[in-house]
Parts: C-alpha cells; sequence; structure tokens
C-alpha cells in the first residue's frame, strides 16, 4: 500500500484463498488476525511480515456465508479471465459493514434503473405486504443485485430457477413485469422488475444467457414422469420414507430415481445417503415440469 | 383441529397436500377433483378451508370460489397454481381468494399460508 493512500475502512479478520467461492473454508486454511485496510483503489491485508494489496476494480461480487460457526465474506474477482474469490471472517456484524461499503466497487457489467419487489414470493406463497421499490439492478458474471436506499438483495447467477415476463394489471394498465425465480437456503423464492419494455428485452436476454451458464440441461438429461414426482416432493420438503409409501416404491427403486437426481446435478445428499434436496438445476426442472402441465391443461 | 378440502385435478397433487396437511394434525375433511365437484363438496362438508387449484376441466377453480362465496361470504380459499400463471392472482383476489400458494410449492410455507388465512 502507498503512503499516501487514504485508508477509508480498516479492520481485522481472518483470511484464506478458498478454492472455490462456494467454498469448503477449512479452519486449517486460515490466516488469523490479519490487517484490512480499504483504499479507494485497493484492499489490502497485511500480516506481521507481508502486505498484498488487491485491486477494487474487478470486483465482480461479495456474498455473505456460514462455514460451521464462521460468518465469511466472499470476495470475487475478475483476474486474469478468470473469477478468483478472496475469503475474510470476522463477527457477521463486521462482515455485513464490509459488504455494504464494498458493494459500491462491484464492477456494473449491467446496470439499470428498475422498480423490483425482492421477494414478491416465498416457497410458492405469494406475498401481499409487499410494495415496489425504486432502484437499481445491477448485474455482474457471478449474480445480481437489487438495490435501493435501503435494500442491497444479492442472488447469485447458480441460484436462479427462471426468468420469464409476465403480464400484469397495475394501475389500471397492462403491464409486463420480469420475474426472476431462485433458489436460496433451502427456499425458493422470486422477485419481480418494472422496467421499460426496451430495457427489458435487454436485461432479459443477458440474465437468461448468463443463468444459461449455470443451469444448461441436456435434451438427453429429461426425467420420466416418476423420476418428476419424486423430484417435486423433495421439493416439497416431503421424508424418502414417505415419497415411498405415496408413489408405491421399493427401497432398491427409490435408490435408482435418487442416484438418477443426484447424476444429473439436480439434487444433493443432506443426510447420509437417504435425504436429498433439490439443487437449482432441480428446482428449475420442477418449476418447468409444473408450468408445462398447467400450459397443457389450458390448452387440453 | 381445522377441516380442510382440498381440490385439485391432478391426484398426485391431492396427495401431495394431504401428506402436508394432515401430519400437522388438520383432517382432510374431502377432496374434488373438479370444480363443479367442489361447489357440491362444500354444501356437504362445510370446511374450515378450502386449498384451490386454478386451471381445472370443465369449472375451473377461480368460477368455483365465485359459486362457493356467493353460498358462504366467508368461505377462505386458498388458490394454487402453476408458475407463470400468477396473472390470475388478481382475478382470485378480486373474487375473494384469501391466500395463494403457486406450484410447486414447500410444505413450511403451505403450512405457514393455512396457518394464516385460518387466522384470519
Amino acid at each position: 500500500m502507498a503512503d499516501n493512500e487514504t485508508v477509508l475502512a480498516k479492520t481485522n479478520v481472518d483470511f484464506m484463498f478458498p478454492p472455490k467461492p462456494e467454498g469448503p473454508f477449512e479452519e486449517r486454511m486460515w490466516v488469523r488476525n490479519v490487517l484490512l485496510t480499504i483504499t479507494s483503489t485497493n484492499f489490502n491485508l497485511s500480516t506481521s511480515t507481508s502486505t498484498q494489496s488487491i485491486p477494487l476494480k474487478g470486483l465482480e461480487d461479495v456474498d455473505m456465508r456460514q462455514s460451521g460457526e464462521r460468518s465469511v465474506l466472499v470476495l470475487t474477482r475478475y483476474e486474469d479471465g478468470k473469477l478468483k474469490p478472496y475469503a475474510v471472517s470476522a463477527t457477521a456484524k463486521t462482515l455485513e459493514t464490509l459488504r455494504k461499503f464494498l458493494i459500491q466497487f462491484i464492477s456494473d457489467a449491467f446496470k439499470t434503473g428498475i422498480y423490483f419487489i425482492s421477494p414478491a414470493s416465498r416457497g410458492g406463497v405469494v406475498l401481499t405486504n409487499v410494495s415496489w421499490d425504486k432502484g437499481m439492478l445491477l448485474a455482474t458474471q457471478k449474480s445480481i443485485w437489487f438495490m435501493s436506499k435501503e435494500k442491497q438483495i444479492r442472488v447469485g447467477l447458480d441460484s436462479i430457477t427462471n426468468i420469464k415476463r409476465e403480464a400484469r394489471k397495475m394501475g389500471g394498465k397492462d403491464r409486463n413485469v420480469l420475474a426472476i425465480d431462485y433458489f436460496e437456503k433451502s427456499e425458493s423464492l422470486s422477485s419481480l422488475v418494472l422496467c421499460p419494455d426496451n430495457t427489458m428485452d435487454m436485461l432479459e436476454k443477458y440474465l437468461t444467457d448468463l443463468m444459461e451458464k449455470y443451469n444448461s440441461l441436456g435434451t438427453d438429461q429429461k426425467l420420466s414422469d416418476i423420476e418428476g414426482q419424486v423430484a417435486t416432493l423433495i421439493y416439497s420438503g416431503v421424508d424418502s420414507n414417505t415419497i415411498q409409501s405415496m408413489l408405491s416404491i421399493d427401497n432398491k427403486t427409490m435408490d435408482q430415481y435418487y442416484d438418477r437426481l443426484l447424476k444429473l446435478g439436480m439434487a444433493n445428499v443432506i443426510r447420509v445417503r437417504r435425504e436429498l434436496e433439490l439443487t437449482p438445476r432441480g428446482v428449475k426442472y420442477v418449476t418447468d415440469m409444473m408450468s408445462n402441465f398447467t400450459t397443457e391443461k389450458k390448452g387440453g | 383441529m381445522a377441516k380442510i378440502m382440498i381440490v385439485d385435478d391432478a391426484a398426485f397433487m391431492r396427495t401431495l397436500l394431504k401428506n402436508i396437511l394432515f401430519p400437522k394434525g388438520y383432517e382432510i375433511a374431502g377432496e374434488a377433483d373438479n370444480g363443479a365437484a367442489a361447489v357440491e363438496k362444500y354444501k356437504e362438508l362445510k370446511p374450515d378451508l378450502v386449498t384451490m387449484d386454478i386451471v381445472m376441466p370443465n369449472v375451473n377453480g377461480i368460477e368455483a370460489l365465485k359459486k362457493i362465496r356467493e353460498m358462504d361470504p366467508n368461505a377462505r380459499v386458498i388458490m394454487c397454481t402453476a408458475v407463470g400463471q400468477e396473472n390470475m392472482v388478481r382475478a382470485a383476489i378480486m373474487s375473494g381468494a384469501k391466500g395463494y400458494i403457486v406450484k410447486p410449492f414447500q410444505a413450511p410455507k403451505v403450512l405457514e399460508e393455512v396457518q394464516k388465512v385460518l387466522g384470519s
């Protein structure tokens, strides 16, 4: 750090280079009690023997995570054509302050003024006590942000399950809104964006292209009807024994269905072998399946 | 405990809702697979709450909701439909629906909505 740089913020943190932004954050990899200072151009990490300066330019994402008892803030920069994560750990309050401070430095690959409701539905239940916020949508290669004076809501691109345009009646007029569905902390959420139609065209295309990088499925990766039902039941939170009983299937068949969901990256094991949770890819599949089913019903 | 009637033309979805509600102590008063049957069964069973699919053959969920509300202006009905059909929310709410859930749904949120509407 140059001597003439003004320090905008400083705090003590633990630090590591995680192998991936989502972790794992192994205890042995933390460098403890590092001095973090932020200037207008860099964040600097100093130990008693060295200082490393990392430019704020190229910052793509700041994401709060929990790893066991630890609160972790993952900073992701675009470096040499790749996304590189840096992880710092401190108290949740300190990290939240840091997160709010660092958001202003995120590179704005796409930024536009919008009205938004985030979230507009939770777990399939439409929230009624919500209203439109005036603010910005900022999209990077890792995440999108809904930002207003009071709110800074991050949605990771890897958690988005669907983006679609919907017609809504607003103030007596027919308006299009963009619905962004995502899956976070085992919960399915949906946010709504309102902006001029030409901006919405660009936004929809931009987000759909980015999302496809994360959630693309081949045409040969379609589930059978019964596998789709198993995925729907997992999504709804039904346990394995109840699924077997509802669908009248034995242990061996159930294992085959689970293996297929795991192989396609649609589910993760959450408890030794027998209980699964859908990944955003699995949630997208189930959501599309329900939507197509309703369209077929209407058509028929 | 409250008596709930489940209306959906897909047997799978009715079974799923039963499996979410019954273990939490709700009594499943009955079920119907179309809007017309729902109206008839409502008269007979007088449930405390109805979960009603919107897109169904013959009489759809919104029409059934209107008929039920004509019979019983205090009827508590939660509408269910798939993602992409949310534009029906307004029609359902205008017709007197007390709540709304979008398929696919997650059990804890369904239970929350049921409790909220029963408490209203």
